[in-house]
């Protein structure tokens, strides 16, 4: 297990651990984190999952592959806001906070 | 049978096209007889009875049974009816393939493919992969004031006439206006596009299926070729350009794409927007809930998509595997009716009612890799269409006199249907 923070906007910090393995999408849908709608279920494919990586994470993150990419404006990619079903939940990623944007 | 289908005598009420029992694909070995079950959403079959009210008793039988023309009209198909086999079907490419799913280069003896529906791992991905930054949420949210004209367009055309035609006045072209903007086509083409879309999809004649896909496929190979030599900002030239991983899109690629975009972004729109207007006429709580309300508008939207998805489209098993328990060999054909998922009681308590904020996730655009990419521009245009439509017009209702006739396949789709308000 690894402690997820999901901080919603109105600044509420959902904690949660999640499986190692899993993504970082499953262990907020998966126990109810609102904003995350995730309609792909983990394929890249629907851009419903995003998530805004805290400044302290950034670097320890491991980047987005092509395809997660492409499904993001530049702009969103310069926010570091990622897929959050293409974030592989591991033992580094330990107290990872994540940002879920309003809207 | 007849106690699982209580619905049956029903079924008398449905039109369905006759085949010549040489045509019929045989039905393979290992289906067992009990799980041939009957199935009205076959190709060209038309009925005036509510197309979605056949699905209750379905949900009473097998997760998963065989029906006979279920594909093409044609071949038999298995049809798993419920939103948890959906997902694993969509998400299986180990066990099942897109590649062929769609006739419609093998109609005109060409072997192009949907690009990217038919695409297989591991080229689909390098596929979305080029095509998806030209659906993006805030691209497509570039499009919304050019959306938002075009709507208002038709609803002030017709707004003083105290009624409409709905399909034909409104919710066909609506679509192929944005279509054609998307893909930087000439506005003036709509019509042309009406009568190819309609030969395409709703004719029951194979050999104007056959021209309308030949007409389709001249325009856009004479299109491409303009743009090779005349690039400008749209999304063929765009798709000329394109290149990833060191590879660009084949002439072949880049006709699939535009076909697919063709074939799965103008004939849903007008449906879906079609059951959400059906269902407002006739439901007039809720129609002035959503008039007083425009802010829940999208919720409501993806309630009725539930309620009256249309789409299914198929895979083929590549390798042995189970569904339920039921085997599934090589060369079976597996059905993906989102119609039938978005009524499975187990997903959603009380499926047939219509819950303006239930908010449940649905499979009507699909699942997994192949999930729409059309789909934040398709919830865009369903969104002013309505938001437009409510604003201007007051309460509408269906014609008191009106006889209507749904496609029950290729698409679930009121054929047409007449809307009338105090103008
Ligand atoms: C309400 C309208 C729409 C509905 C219900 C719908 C439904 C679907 C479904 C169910 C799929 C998945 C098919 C499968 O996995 O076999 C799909 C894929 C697709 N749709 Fe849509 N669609 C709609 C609008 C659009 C629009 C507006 C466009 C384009 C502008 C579009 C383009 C596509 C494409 C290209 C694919 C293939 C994606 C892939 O295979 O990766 N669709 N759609
Ligand atoms: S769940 Fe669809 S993109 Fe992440």
């Amino acid at each position: 297990m690894a402690k997820i923070i999901y901080r919603t906007a109105d600044g509420f910090d959902h904690v949660r651990d999640v499986a190692i393995d899993t993504s970082v999408m499953r262990g907020a849908v998966d126990t109810g984190v609102p904003g995350i709608n995730a309609e792909c279920g983990g394929s890249a494919a629907c851009a419903t999952c995003q998530v805004q990586l805290d400044d302290a994470w950034v670097a320890r993150v491991p980047p987005a592959r092509d395809l997660e990419d492409s499904m993001l404006d530049e702009e969103d990619q310069a926010r570091n806001i990622r897929l959050s079903c293409q974030i592989i939940v591991t033992p580094e990623l330990d107290g990872l906070l994540v940002h879920i944007p309003s809207a | 049978m007849a106690s699982l289908y209580p619905e049956l005598a029903l079924y008398d009420q449905i039109d369905t096209p006759a085949v010549d029992p040489v045509h019929l694909v045989p039905i393979p070995a290992h289906v067992p007889s009990e799980l041939i079950l009957p199935f009205p959403y076959i190709l060209g079959a038309t009925t005036k009875l509510m197309p979605h009210s056949f699905i209750p008793a379905m949900h009473d039988g097998p997760e998963i049974f065989w029906a006979e023309r279920a594909y093409s009209g044609i071949q038999g198909a298995w049809v798993p009816r419920t939103v948890d086999l959906l997902h694993q079907v969509y998400n299986d490419n180990v066990h099942f393939c897109a590649r062929g799913f769609a006739p419609f280069a093998r109609m005109i003896g060409e072997d192009w493919y949907l690009v990217p529906a038919e695409a297989d791992p591991p080229i689909h991905e390098t596929l979305r992969t080029m095509v998806n930054p030209l659906f993006t949420p805030k691209r497509m949210a570039a499009l919304e004031d050019k959306i938002r004209g075009y709507a208002r367009e038709y609803i002030l055309g017709f707004r003083d006439r105290g009624g409409c035609n709905f399909m034909a006045d409104f919710a066909f072209e609506f679509p192929i206006k944005v279509f054609l903007e998307l893909m930087g086509l000439p506005q003036d083409r709509v019509a042309q596009f009406m009568l190819w879309e309609h030969k395409l999809l709703h004719e029951p004649d194979l050999q104007e299926v056959i021209n309308g896909t030949q007409l389709v496929v001249d325009y856009l190979r004479e299109e491409i070729e303009d743009r090779r030599r005349n690039p400008r900002e749209d999304l063929i030239s765009y798709g000329i350009q394109l290149e990833k991983a060191g590879r660009k899109f084949s002439e072949d690629e880049l006709l699939g794409f535009c076909f697919n975009l063709f074939i799965g972004g103008l004939d849903t729109v007008s449906t879906n927007m079609a059951w959400q207007f059906h269902h407002l006429a006739r439901n007039p709580d809720q129609q002035s809930t959503l008039r007083a309300h425009p802010e829940m508008i999208p919720a409501a939207i993806d309630e009725m998509m539930r309620v009256y998805a249309s789409v299914a489209t198929s895979r083929e098993c590549i390798r042995e595997t189970e569904l339920a328990g039921v085997t599934i060999k090589p060369g079976d054909k597996v059905l993906l009716p989102t119609f039938l998922a978005g009524h499975d009681p187990v997903a959603y308590p009380n499926p047939e009612e219509v819950i303006l904020d239930r908010a449940a996730r649905h499979v009507s655009f699909g699942y997994g890799p192949h999930l729409c990419i059309g789909m934040h521009l398709a919830r865009r245009e369903m969104r002013i269409a309505l938001e437009e439509f409510l604003k201007e017009i007051p309460e509408f209702s269906i014609a008191p006199d009106a006889d209507i006739t749904y496609y029950l396949a290729a698409i679930v789709q009121p054929v047409e249907f007449p809307l009338v308000w105090k103008a």
